[in-house]
């Protein structure tokens, strides 16, 4: 309660107004709530948005007899809702009221329901100086619940950041343009809409540095690139530090890395076709004869259909997780893979598990204990006939030792 | 001299395309001309190239200078997903077509060969068994390679208790040759016959 008094200016009976048609709640209190709280957020704006409503109520062909009686009532009621202030939440004096607790306490709610005008027309953020501030905004706005139309943040971060005083230093830049709001009596109301409509359409305000219009879109965009490198990141397969330049950086090697897995990839497929084409030509020739034909099967050059393809395939691999780190370099049909992972279970087994699953022939095998490590080198051939690839190998690799390291229980280190 | 030396230019740019229209001229002037024409077509193909090249460089700078950073990790973004899914699309058709193809022939074959190559050789199966320092063993297997023979091996030693440390694997002549410290995978001593035998049958199991 004690916030709301501190907050409380000469402008909150404005705000209450405004509020109330904002919100259109029946409980006295939240709407003292909300009002405070929107208080914070739009001072110039609500005491723009009163002016705007005054204006509004002289000009509109009000359908209601209710409404015939806003203005006069408008005035009377800031008197009100400032002494229902003071009354309700103790608030030190403000602006002394002349009309008496009860009646505007009683008044305020009626009040609230007699405002039928839509909120945007009252409010003018979203037409005067807020036209540009993107939807973005409000979603960051912990006051989103009750439904405000978009605040301007700077507003927002400024009063948060000041929960005991209501003492904005009137020199500061984003206030320069209205520092007189806090200030002027009567008279800053009027210059409040004049500020406000100036900040919404003059970007030449350097002199004030960043216009409030700027600084909402400049975090938003922040925030918004802020997001799309996070999505970056979340795409790469390992990815190593959480700043923006590792980031690019691991990017840039995945981005290689799926250029080459594509190039190889289209070499394999270009292989199969045709080595299928080739055995569809001989189909009609004995299996051993076309064994025996093996020469001529070698020797693309002399096929009608032959593959223009006879570059060598070559790409490699690299994945890293937390206790491992696998390399795969692919050359032709031999495959050279590097695994080190932190010394617990028996790296050889699965390995030479997964090894005979991707039909890769072991044909060198060398490694074995480094500190707390296990490091091996395997030399592989690649049967033939298959077509694994490198990128397939190497993510095979490290899901199953990192399954089989996360499954094992923590060994007992023995002294050797 | 000077002909042939532009002639080889003139195929390196490719301005045959100039020869075209310019064949009217070609045909009305004398030998003694053709130097010019043909240093002029060297010249007029060669500012239309260099216009050309200019003309793309400037484009691609506009593009490198209208880029910001939210456009370009937007386009690294999209060109990551694209390169996925094509490496995706190349993957799957490659699975379809590794069902259809035969070639399961050639592998037995290699392997028939293999045990041949080692008798003439001469090279045995063996196991050999030594203690070195601790609690750790060295052993020396020679065993027939045949597909999948080291797993099973590995295995069948992982059953057992043993655990290879540092491990030299090589093949030679259709023969594998095993080179390993073996340690009890919980830390108890092996007794040095005791392994011996147990390789032994394992060896004859595979």
């Amino acid at each position: 309660m004690k916030v709301y008094e501190e907050r409380c200016c000469s402008d909150s009976h404005s705000l209450t107004v405004c509020q109330g048609m904002a919100t259109n709640s029946h409980n006295t209190l939240e709407d003292n709530l909300n009002l405070s709280s929107y208080n914070h957020h739009s001072h110039e704006d609500a005491s723009a948005a009163l002016e705007l409503e005054i204006q509004q109520h002289y000009l509109l062909d009000n359908t209601t007899t209710n409404n015939s009686h806003l203005i006069p009532q408008l005035t009377q009621e800031l008197s009100y809702d400032q002494s229902n202030w003071d009354a309700d939440q103790q608030s030190f004096n403000m602006m002394p009221s002349s009309s008496s607790p009860e009646a505007a306490y009683s008044s305020t709610p009626d009040l609230l329901n007699l405002f039928h005008l839509p909120r945007c027309s009252i409010l003018p953020n979203s037409s005067i100086s807020f036209e540009n501030a993107p939807a973005s905004s409000v979603v960051y706005d912990p006051l989103f619940h009750l439904n405000l139309p978009p605040q301007p943040p700077l507003f927002r971060e400024l009063l948060q950041s000041l929960p005991h005083g209501y003492t904005l230093p009137v020199d500061d830049k984003e206030f320069s343009g209205v520092g007189g709001l806090y200030h002027d009596g009567d008279n800053g109301i009027l210059e409040f809409t004049r500020d406000i409509s100036m900040a919404g359409r003059g970007k030449g305000r350097d002199k004030a540095g960043k216009t409030t219009k700027h600084f909402a879109t400049e975090r938003e965009r922040r925030v918004h690139l802020n997001d799309k490198f996070q999505a970056l990141r979340a795409m790469v397969p390992s990815p190593t530090k959480n700043d923006r330049a590792s980031i690019v950086g691991d990017a840039i090697e995945y981005i290689k890395e799926l250029l080459r897995t594509v190039r190889e990839l289209k070499l394999l497929v270009e292989k199969k076709r045709c080595g299928q084409e080739r055995s569809k030509r001989l189909k009609p020739e004995d299996a051993a004869a076309a064994a025996d034909a093996g020469d001529v099967e070698r020797k693309p050059l002399g096929d009608p259909d032959q593959c223009y393809n006879t570059s060598l395939r070559s790409s490699w691999l690299q994945r890293k997780s937390k206790d491992s780190e696998v390399d795969v370099r692919v050359i032709d049909d031999e495959v050279v893979i590097k695994l080190v992972q932190r010394k617990k279970i028996n790296l050889l087994l699965f390995v030479s598990r997964l090894l005979d699953e991707l039909q890769l022939d072991l044909q060198h095998v060398a490694g074995g204990n480094i500190g707390d490590y296990y490091s091996f080198l395997f030399n592989t051939k690649i049967y033939e006939g298959s077509s694994v690839y490198a990128s397939a190998i190497a993510n095979k690799l490290i899901d199953v030792v990192d399954k089989q390291y996360a499954a094992a229980p923590p060994t007992i280190s023995t002294c050797l | 001299m000077d002909m042939s030396f532009i002639g080889s230019d003139m195929t390196d740019m490719s301005i045959t395309g100039l020869q075209g229209p310019s064949r009217g001229r070609m045909g009305r002037r004398r030998l003694e001309d053709d130097d010019d024409d043909d240093k002029d077509f060297k010249s007029k193909n060669l500012h239309a190239e260099r216009r050309r090249r200019q003309k793309l460089s400037d484009r691609l700078l506009t593009l490198r200078s209208i880029m910001n950073k939210a456009t370009i990790i937007e386009d690294a973004i999209t060109y990551i997903q694209d390169l996925q899914k094509t490496s995706q699309i190349l993957s799957d058709q490659l699975l379809e077509m590794e069902g259809s193809s035969e070639e399961g022939g050639k592998p037995m074959r290699i392997e028939a060969d293999a045990a041949d190559d080692m008798k003439k050789c001469g090279i045995k199966e063996e196991v050999k068994v030594t203690k070195i320092d601790g609690n750790k063993l060295l052993i020396k297997i020679v065993i027939e390679k045949k597909r999948g023979c080291f797993t099973k091996l590995v295995e069948a030693m992982d059953y057992l208790g043993f655990e290879l440390s540092e491990t030299n694997v090589t093949t030679f002549k259709g023969a594998m040759l095993i080179s390993s410290c073996l340690q009890g995978t919980y830390g108890d001593t092996l007794m040095v016959e005791q392994t011996q035998e147990l390789l032994l049958e394992i060896i004859r199991n595979i």
